[in-house]
């Protein structure tokens, strides 16, 4: 029974030093090195966060673009301006970027969201959100913000060990997972409730700082716009909404793409997108550029 | 209950403090050990537990039986009526679609139609590994090889044992049985021992098999969007998966049952380092493959005879080994091929000349050594997309974009393969450096200091707790 002893105090000794290390070493590498943190772990949540960390950091320019997974495939990514990242961390998920990065960084003039058509359709109401919105915004930093939001804060609720993830080590468990996939998509409206909602506030809280906001199109396949007409039917959605001269651009800005080039998601398929992501960023910025000089001088008319 | 569950975290640890509780009051701990095995079991469904007691109650009862009866005859029809109940079972649980679907099927093919009622079977866990460890308590009685145990509880405690119940080693009555009967004393070396290849076993499962299994996953539900060269990698992941993934539970099965002062047998002997395909499997699921060996093989003559009856006793033994993985034609098949690959061998007697370790005490493997590894990967890789494709005609389109010509085109591989690769490249480092023991952390660090070991302890660890795949079922439940 000695031995007996002994071993479970070997055994029990181990294991709090292991979940006392490992619970230490990883808070501090997701914190200090974000990168060799998703180098190591490749988990998705990771990607989002080195974007959360960047939001955090000192930009140098005076624009600055967030967006989705199509939007990464034509910007160059490791630059400190580009907060892109993937469609799944929602509307509600850039919104906290820009403000991390207002916050920080109040010389910011121009905010540019880029992003594809079926992220804004749907919600977060999805198989992924756990691993690519909660796991990396669900955070102390964050709490107070999410916190203001009712109906979001009853989604996450659903998952009663919330709570774990305000804590990396629990986050990093590769088996932590949860479903907020609700079995439907927003019916009736194509352009979802939350993701109208959290573009009114992004537009708000950029008015508020004096911020330029442009939300722009990434690349879409024709087929997704032609034979299913939502195009139209969001023009119509938010007509005499605030959000009417934000869409007015969004649509203004959409370049689409032989069915031929893309696969599932929307994405461009790999060789095509590094041989054009050059042409196709400048054919968007300058669609941009030219209704944004089409809108001052319609409004200049107005005024005069 | 899986083992790779929070649950099981819960249940071991309560288990084997009640179990040393009760150091040296055997009969308690035997009725401690059936209780916790019931209740392990019946986490799945309570109603599997009525099978597992009626097959309990019959082998025991048949048992005593035929030790007590002389007459020859009677002693036969005592011996089949134990084989009818346990493979009758087997039969219904497993194979009543299979049956019917191809006798529908056969009534078809000559223009009759007609749809039998078909049954909603649910496959009780482990049904194939307990009736077959329960059949050779009977067999080996008849035989005269063993004497039947009178203790209910031992023999209770035999059948449903938790770490080896459900997935295996197979256990022969001569070896655990009797551990049952005799006083446990915790050992501490052996307990520790025991935890190093729970440990091991984890990392196999969770690590390797699960993050190999979401690749597998993928290429056999679209083959043709992956070049031929890619699929031959992936037919060769799936072999690392099933290996991560069974040998793993082997792995954690025997460390658990060494916790509990018993030894079981090892079921997995390194077959990745095999250098041809006769090696493999006498290294792979050792248990089953003993198990036919000895009540099926050697009883139709094994290889005495001619060389028709040779490749005849042989081609039965695969086939029938393929019918016990699964009620599908495509396990028949790959029972056929495995069993092709080893005839030629076979019957030039050259089946038997790698019985020794691969380089033994040499650092790392000749080029040659290097090539037959590698050509037994892809052979058994080969076989085995027959049991992970769906059907024979999925299976046939995997192989044919195999063989095609994109075959030459290189395949590129994402940051989630290219780390996976190396996970494997570690994982077989590690493995290859403990292949001359039992099991692969046995002699692997012994003379590395206590801390080292306790890094490389805590370095396995946090790996399967960041780098596991998704929960996914062991693989070989299925069976």
């Amino acid at each position: 029974m000695v031995d007996m002893r002994y071993f479970a105090k070997r055994v029990l000794g181990f294991l709090i030093l292991a979940v006392l290390g490992y619970c230490v070493s990883t808070s501090l590498l997701v914190h200090f090195s974000p990168k060799t943190a998703t180098y190591l772990f490749d988990q998705p949540w990771l990607k989002v966060n080195e974007k959360i960390a960047a939001s955090k950091g000192i930009i140098a320019s005076d624009t600055v673009v967030v967006g989705g997974s199509v939007a990464n495939q034509i910007l160059p990514f490791n630059d400190a301006n580009y907060l892109t990242s993937v469609g799944a961390i929602r509307v509600a998920g850039n919104y906290l970027l820009i403000k991390n990065t207002l916050d920080r960084n109040p010389h910011i003039r121009t905010v540019i969201y880029m992003i594809a058509p079926i992220p804004l359709i749907r919600n977060l109401s999805q198989q992924r959100t756990h691993q690519y919105f909660v796991k990396p915004f669900y955070t102390f930093e964050h709490l107070d913000e999410l916190n203001k939001h009712k109906d979001l804060v009853e989604l996450l609720n659903k998952n009663d060990f919330l709570w774990f993830n305000l804590f990396v080590p629990f986050k990093l468990l590769s088996m932590d997972d949860f479903n907020y996939w609700d079995g439907k998509h927003s019916e009736g409206e194509i352009l979802s409730k939350e993701s109208y909602d959290w573009l009114v506030k992004m537009k708000a809280l950029c008015e508020d700082r004096g911020v330029t906001f442009n939300l722009v199109s990434s690349p879409v396949p024709q087929y997704y716009w032609k034979e299913n007409n939502e195009c139209q039917i969001i023009k119509e959605q938010v007509k005499g909404t605030e959000l009417e001269t934000l869409f007015d651009r969004y649509f203004a800005t959409m370049v689409l793409l032989e069915d031929s080039v893309t696969v599932k998601y929307g994405h461009m398929k790999e060789e095509y997108a590094i041989r054009n992501k050059e042409r196709l960023r400048k054919e968007i910025l300058s669609k941009l550029s030219n209704f944004n000089q089409l809108n001052a001088s319609s409004k200049n008319e107005e005024a005069q | 209950m899986l083992f790779n569950s929070i649950d099981f975290a819960i249940f071991l640890p309560v288990v084997f403090a009640l179990y040393w509780w009760l150091n040296g009051r055997r009969a308690q701990q035997n009725v401690l050990i059936n209780l916790a095995s019931y209740l392990f079991y019946g986490w799945w469904d309570w109603r599997f537990l009525v099978l597992i007691l009626f097959s309990t109650i019959v082998d025991y009862t048949i048992g005593l039986w035929l030790y007590r009866e002389n007459h020859k005859k009677t002693k036969k029809i005592l011996l089949w009526s134990s084989i009818a109940i346990n493979l009758g079972l087997l039969g219904f649980f497993k194979y009543y679609n299979f049956f019917v679907d191809n006798f529908v099927s056969n009534f078809q093919f000559f223009g009759k139609h007609f749809e039998p009622s078909s049954l909603d079977i649910l496959l009780p866990v482990g049904i194939s590994f307990y009736t077959f460890q329960t059949l050779s308590y009977t067999i080996d009685i008849y035989r005269g090889k063993l004497k039947p145990t009178k203790n209910f509880v031992s023999f209770a405690a035999f059948v449903s044992f938790f770490p080896q119940l459900v997935a295996g080693p197979i256990e022969r009555a001569a070896n655990l049985l009797p551990q049952f009967q005799r006083d446990r004393v915790f050992d501490y070396n052996k307990s520790v021992d025991g935890l190093r290849q729970i440990l091991w076993g984890l990392f196999k499962k969770m690590v390797i098999a699960d993050n190999c299994a979401a690749l597998v996953n993928e290429a056999f539900n679209d083959p043709s969007s992956e070049p031929g060269s890619k699929l031959l990698l992936i037919a060769i992941l799936f072999v690392f998966q099933v290996y991560g993934d069974f040998s793993g539970y082997s792995d954690i099965a025997i460390g658990t049952a060494r916790l509990f002062g018993f030894n079981l047998s090892q079921n997995f002997a390194f077959p990745l380092f095999s250098r041809d395909m006769p090696e493999l499997w006498r290294r792979w699921h050792i248990s089953l493959s003993s198990w036919f060996r000895d009540y099926l093989y050697v009883p139709m003559g094994g290889s005495k005879g001619g060389h028709i009856k040779k490749a005849r006793n042989l081609m039965v033994l695969f086939l029938v080994m393929g019918v016990w993985h699964g009620s599908n034609w495509t396990f028949i098949v790959w029972g056929g091929i495995n069993g092709l690959y080893i005839l030629p061998k076979f019957l030039m007697n050259t089946h038997r000349k790698y019985l020794g370790t691969i380089a033994e005490r040499k650092a790392l493997p000749s080029f040659t050594e290097m090539f037959l590894m590698l050509r037994t990967w892809v052979l058994f890789g080969l076989s085995c997309v027959v049991i992970r494709a769906q059907s024979l005609e999925d299976a046939w389109l995997f192989l044919s974009r195999i063989f095609s010509s994109t075959f030459l085109i290189v395949p590129s591989a994402s940051f989630s393969e290219k780390r996976l690769f190396f996970l494997i490249f570690l994982f077989l480092a590690v493995e290859w450096k403990g292949r001359e023991g039992k099991h692969t952390l046995e002699k692997f660090m012994l003379s590395w200091k206590g801390y080292q070991r306790q890094v490389m302890y805590f370095v396995v660890f946090v790996l399967i707790l960041t780098c596991a795949g998704g929960t996914q079922q062991f693989y070989y439940f299925q069976f």
